[in-house]
């Protein structure tokens, strides 16, 4: 509800700048009409792609002098055979496979020897299994599948506070988008135009400062509270085995990351290799079968169609409003009030936070990129580092109590069940650190900047 | 009248779960045709000239042939949080006017692929690949595939009127509203080898959904 009041004030402030005329007058009060309309929409539960399109047809038929939907066939055709988007279907078929396989567990036996034995134990584990798994998977609910479910077990019948273990595990899923490759970048870069290997650059540099946060305050909270293993003693015998176990991921790793940062394959390239790989890696342990790679590839379609319907849509509504020159006229006035840039982010930021309360993170990015992403770079702020921090903003929406995909997939796998507020109560110090990571990425752009440059 | 459009109904849905799987297994295919291009491009000095363009193709068919099978499974997304707190007699209305804005979505996007390729055939437009393939070629399965998705939003809506002049409106609300996220939870859960557990006491806001 709070998110609600804080669009609606967002609108009467638009209205009030429309009335008392600042800047060109007749973007504003188009844009104000159309957001109602889109707000209606919105809340009476029309489909996403439905209200884009629909929004777009009406705006044509409204405000533009020649018939923009006579092209709409064309444009919808450029959206869908993108060579661009092919690496989305293929980043959520790795992640399929890769949910199927036996991976997480190695990964997770492996990485529990190096940093299991520290105050916090386990949970270290659960963070570095997570961030790890999200260099090979662009998606955050994978990969809070994944780890989740070779984690809970070995949480049995120990003394770990179970609303922390919870906690832990959802904030580590909700690396998965942050921690190239994502999904997320892909879908910023085909609208934005930016380099999908830069955004996967501040994406790294940011996921490993949030994760690496995560175990500092689970390092704390070890200390304070005395939870630690009670066998603490590795031997480096142990821990040269443990790398055995994983090599299979830091291979799949080196095929994704490695081959779009040493020039050998774009993107999609690399998306391919890793569907490939994760073929492989199933089928050394075993579990490749037609049953389970019948139901990744349904899986996969369904998805991708869900995303590509949108997609299309987003699309046909841009052409639109750029025919319009919208997005261009909001960008003009936004820039020229007398606001300090750093003030218009901070709405931007909030906007985004009140929207991931209730709605789908990629809906989000899809539906304002279009009109907010001129605005931004006419601040003059960095395109890449923009991107991370929309990533940044969806992920935190996944953890965000009552309606994180991340935190049901979670609350499902408990033995046994309990409270949803189990999982809300453990994910809130994480949420907080989240939080503290967008602060420190949006008050010190040279954190993303000097990584990619 | 119910029954006839029910039972075209579900012709439509099976044939879009076919359809959903091929698509599926075109994204398999195009990983190995991608992949295969990467190593033989840099090893064996040959590439198929228009792996690009091709993979687009693929994607683009893939795209509106999953279409069905995701509306059939309810995943397309809406913002249904206000919705879902709602009497089911107003959800169903609600249900159905959502409805009838995607069949104009559908309808207006499936007519106006046809007409791209109707362009494409009349100026025997080729892409820029090194193979140089008619444009018209992809684009067929393409437009296919969101004219049957048009057929199911029509098929749904018609359903959709008459279950609510029938005076059921808890029938709307079952075929329409969106998988919870309980119900999404429990999928992933499946497929990573875990039985669900059964729905918890408190169960959250159902109905909206954040993938």
């Amino acid at each position: 509800m709070i998110a609600i009041a804080f669009l609606f004030v967002l609108l009467v402030v638009f209205l009030v700048m429309a009335a008392t005329g600042t800047g060109p007058a007749v973007g504003i009060a188009e844009l104000v009409v159309l957001s109602v309309v889109f707000v209606v929409f919105f809340f009476s539960g029309i489909y996403v792609a439905a209200a884009l399109a629909i929004l777009g047809l009406l705006a044509d038929l409204a405000f533009s002098s020649r018939p923009m939907h006579a092209f709409i066939g064309q444009v919808a055709w450029n959206a869908s055979n993108s060579f661009v988007f092919v690496a989305v279907p293929l980043f959520l078929l790795m992640g399929e496979i890769l949910l199927r396989s036996g991976l997480s567990d190695r990964l997770y036996r492996a990485l529990n020897i190096w940093v299991g034995s520290l105050p916090g134990g386990l949970l270290h584990t659960n963070i570095a299994a997570c961030a790890v798994f999200s260099a090979v998977s662009g998606s955050s609910i994978a990969t809070a599948a994944t780890i989740g479910s070779v984690a809970l077990p070995y949480f049995g019948k120990t003394a770990y506070n179970k609303r922390l273990v919870l906690g832990s595990l959802a904030a580590g899923g909700a690396l998965g988008n942050l921690i190239p490759p994502g999904i997320s970048f892909i879908v910023y870069s085909l609208f934005t135009d930016t380099s999908i290997g830069k955004l996967y650059a501040g994406g790294f540099v940011v996921g490993i400062l949030v994760a690496a946060l995560f175990m500092v305050y689970i390092f704390g909270y070890g200390l304070v509270t005395g939870t630690r293993e009670a066998v603490t003693a590795v031997t480096w015998r142990q821990r040269v085995a443990s790398l055995a176990e994983l090599a299979p991921t830091l291979t799949l790793i080196f095929l994704v990351l490695g081959t779009i940062y040493l020039g050998l394959a774009t993107a999609t390239e690399s998306a391919a290799l890793g569907v490939i790989g994760a073929l492989a890696l199933a089928a050394l342990d075993g579990r490749l079968s037609l049953g389970m790679v019948h139901s990744s590839v349904r899986t996969t379609a369904r998805s991708t169609s869900m995303i590509g319907l949108i997609l299309i849509a987003a699309f046909a509504l841009n052409f639109v409003l750029s025919g319009l020159r919208l997005p261009q006229a909001l960008a003009t006035t936004v820039a020229g009030l007398p606001l300090p840039p750093w003030a218009t982010m901070t709405v931007i930021i909030l906007l985004y936070i009140a929207l991931g309360t209730f709605m789908d993170g990629f809906a989000i990015m899809v539906t304002t990129l279009p009109v907010l992403f001129p605005v931004v770079t006419a601040l003059h702020y960095d395109p890449i580092w923009f991107g991370v921090i929309m990533t940044m903003l969806i992920e935190i929406a996944q953890i965000t109590p009552p309606d994180g995909m991340v935190m049901y997939v979670l609350q499902g796998m408990r033995v046994p069940p309990g409270p949803i507020s189990d999982v809300f109560v453990g994910v809130l110090p994480f949420l907080g650190i989240y939080a503290l990571s967008l602060l420190l990425v949006t008050a010190f752009p040279g954190l993303v900047l000097w990584f990619v440059k | 009248m119910l029954r006839l459009v029910g039972r075209l109904q579900g012709a439509v849905e099976r044939a879009g779960d076919v359809m959903a799987d091929v698509a599926g297994w075109i994204y398999l295919v195009a990983a190995f045709f991608i992949g295969f291009d990467v190593v033989s491009r840099r090893y064996l000095g040959f590439s198929s000239q228009g792996t690009t363009e091709i993979s687009g193709y693929l994607l683009a068919a893939a795209i509106t042939w999953g279409l069905t099978h995701a509306l059939s499974s309810r995943a397309h997304i809406r913002v249904d949080v206000l919705l879902m707190r709602m009497p089911v007699r107003a959800r169903a209305y609600l249900h159905t006017l959502a409805l009838a804005l995607l069949t104009i979505l559908a309808l207006l996007f499936a007519r106006r692929a046809w007409s791209v390729i109707a362009e494409s055939w009349e100026l025997g437009a080729r892409d820029t690949s090194a193979l140089s393939i008619p444009l018209a070629l992809p684009q067929v399965p393409w437009a296919l595939g969101l004219t049957v998705f048009g057929a199911l939003t029509v098929l749904m809506l018609l359903k959709a009127c008459l279950l609510l002049l029938a005076g059921r409106p808890d029938a709307v609300d079952r075929m329409v509203a969106s998988r919870g996220p309980v119900e999404e939870a429990e999928e992933a859960l499946e497929a990573a080898g875990l039985a669900p557990t059964p729905p918890p006491a408190t169960p959250g806001p159902t109905g909206s959904r954040n993938a």
